[in-house]
């Protein structure tokens, strides 16, 4: 499904250019569940906005579903994203909309119904336990409800890969479990997850595939792996 | 879909248009100035053409007979003058008989005047000549033709001699010209000034909303759905810019009818608007839809790309 082939990234900075990843290659399958991690500055966040088309690579090649993401014209690359749902590490909310409109915009790109978008966008705010928020604006709610709302807004559309960066990181303890339940339970479902994090709890108890990234290297890339850093 | 698209993106510019008010009214601001400024210069240009027209058609030059001059000679006179140029738009002969009948119909209710006739018991009016032309030019010329030696004793006198008439009508039509020249310099700078402001406020405004337009791209998006209620709200700015201008000049030009009737030759300015409010209202929505759907259009262009 997704496929890295010797992707460096290279940010042209004032003082010096920064790599953020160098000479990457991997692939990931369809159904799979895996957690990528790293410190702070590894190169995660690189690497999903690489593969939303966000950046372009320097060199190598990114292909999701067997398409190049940075060699197709704007609306392939539209509709590539449509199949993808992503959770923003600084969420990436529409602030002129409110909880209800920025679920529904997702599904209004798409091009469904009316009908339907006010039974999966209610349903989908029961789920992550903002209903009672649904008027609201972004800007009048709390960290933790931002992020809720970013993860709402990946899963609406029941996209085929989800893409999830730090979408813990402003989340108390049950609520982070309950988010990392949600995303188990839609793999199962048959989407692909991508799960971008440093919380050591979460991915030892996940069970799956790890990949570690250190410097923008991948140093590690296994199959039932565990937080090694 | 189609529709169901466009029905969205509606929805989605009248959302941020009633949303951001502050925004709104601002751009909404600089529309109907600019609006304003362009319709004010077209409807005052429109007027001094009217006004202008109706001035030409004043200007004249009369040629007044001997009484002893035979009309046949007189017509024979109007014929060859008639022969100058088409710019001579027309000459009319009025014998002793019309100009005393037309007096004491100006004169009706003066009885001073139509007792000083009585008193007379005579008719006193010659036979005159009145010549309209499009070109001044021709009046000089038209003078030169009585004052050849055969055709000098014809003439009692002619009205365009006097000296004040005459530098009159000369400074009016050097006015005229000079307005029409200057006029259209200035509104092809003021409309020029316009679309520069216009498009730097809807640029402007655009800037503020980057990130939104970024996410969106990134939620999958098409073009047309982000540009879409952009160029939708543009068109509610226009619209409602258009609006306020008419209304208000509509309800100023009113209140200056009343006023200025005298010394706009009895021009009515308010009936010229109302007449004209169709083609006004439909010129104006044509020049800020196109000036604001085309900035929405290159800016959104380049803001899509970023």
């Amino acid at each position: 499904m997704i496929q890295f082939q010797n992707v460096t990234k290279i940010y042209n900075s004032y003082l010096e250019p920064i790599t953020a990843v160098r000479d990457i290659s991997f692939s990931i399958k369809e159904g799979e569940f895996v957690c990528v991690v790293g410190k702070s500055g590894a190169g995660k966040t690189t690497l999903i906005k690489l593969l939303t088309g966000h950046e372009k690579p320097s060199q190598g090649q990114v292909f999701f579903k067997e398409v190049d993401v940075h060699n197709v014209p704007s609306n392939t690359l539209q509709k590539m994203r449509r199949k993808i749902g992503v959770v923003f590490q600084d969420y990436k909310l529409l602030h002129g909309k409110t909880v209800f409109e920025n679920l529904s915009y997702v599904m209004q790109v798409i091009g469904i119904s009316d009908t339907d978008i006010k039974r999966d966008v209610e349903q989908v705010l029961d789920i992550v336990g903002l209903e009672s928020r649904a008027c609201s604006f972004p800007q009048e709610l709390s960290g933790g409800e931002k992020q809720r709302l970013a993860i709402a807004r990946a899963l609406i559309h029941r996209p085929e890969l989800i893409v999830a960066d730090e979408p813990t990181g402003n989340l108390d303890l049950y609520n982070t479990y309950e988010v990392v339940n949600l995303l188990k339970k839609i793999n199962q479902l048959g989407a692909t997850i991508i799960l971008a994090t440093h919380d050591k709890e979460i991915v030892d108890g996940l069970k799956k595939r790890v990949i570690t990234l250190e410097l923008g290297k991948i140093i590690s890339d296994e199959a039932q792996g565990r937080f090694i850093l | 879909m189609l529709w169901l698209n466009l029905k969205r993106i509606i929805h989605l510019a009248w959302q941020s248009f009633t949303r951001n008010k502050g925004l709104s009214f601002q751009v909404i601001f600089i529309m109907a100035v600019a609006v304003f400024f362009v319709a004010s210069f077209f409807m005052a240009r429109g007027i001094g053409l009217t006004l202008l027209t109706e001035i030409e058609k004043r200007v004249d030059i009369s040629i007044y007979f001997k009484a002893n001059i035979a009309e046949q000679d007189i017509l024979k006179a109007r014929d060859q003058i008639a022969l100058f140029s088409d710019k001579i738009k027309r000459i009319d002969y009025v014998s002793p008989d019309e100009a005393l009948s037309l007096f004491k119909q100006e004169h009706q209710d003066d009885p001073l005047y139509l007792n000083a006739l009585d008193e007379i018991e005579v008719n006193p009016f010659l036979p005159s000549l009145n010549v309209y032309s499009e070109d001044p030019a021709y009046y000089a010329k038209i003078s030169n033709f009585f004052s050849d030696e055969t055709r000098e004793s014809m003439v009692e006198k002619i009205s365009y001699e006097q000296p004040k008439n005459k530098q009159a009508i000369e400074r009016l039509f050097a006015i005229l010209k000079t307005v029409k020249i200057i006029g259209l310099i200035a509104a092809i700078l003021l409309g020029l000034l316009v679309i520069v402001i216009t498009a730097n406020i809807i640029n402007l405004t655009f800037a503020i909303l980057q990130e939104e337009i970024a996410t969106m791209k990134l939620v999958g998006a098409s073009n047309w759905f982000v540009r879409g209620p952009f160029i939708a709200q543009t068109i509610f700015y226009g619209l409602f810019a258009v609006l306020i201008v008419d209304i208000l000049s509509g309800a100023g030009i009113y209140f200056f009818n009343l006023k200025a009737g005298s010394w706009l030759l009895g021009f009515n300015v308010f009936d010229y608007f109302w007449r004209n409010l169709p083609f006004i209202f439909i010129s104006q929505l044509a020049f800020v839809l196109l000036l604001g759907v085309a900035a929405t259009f290159l800016v959104m262009r380049k803001r899509l790309k970023a």
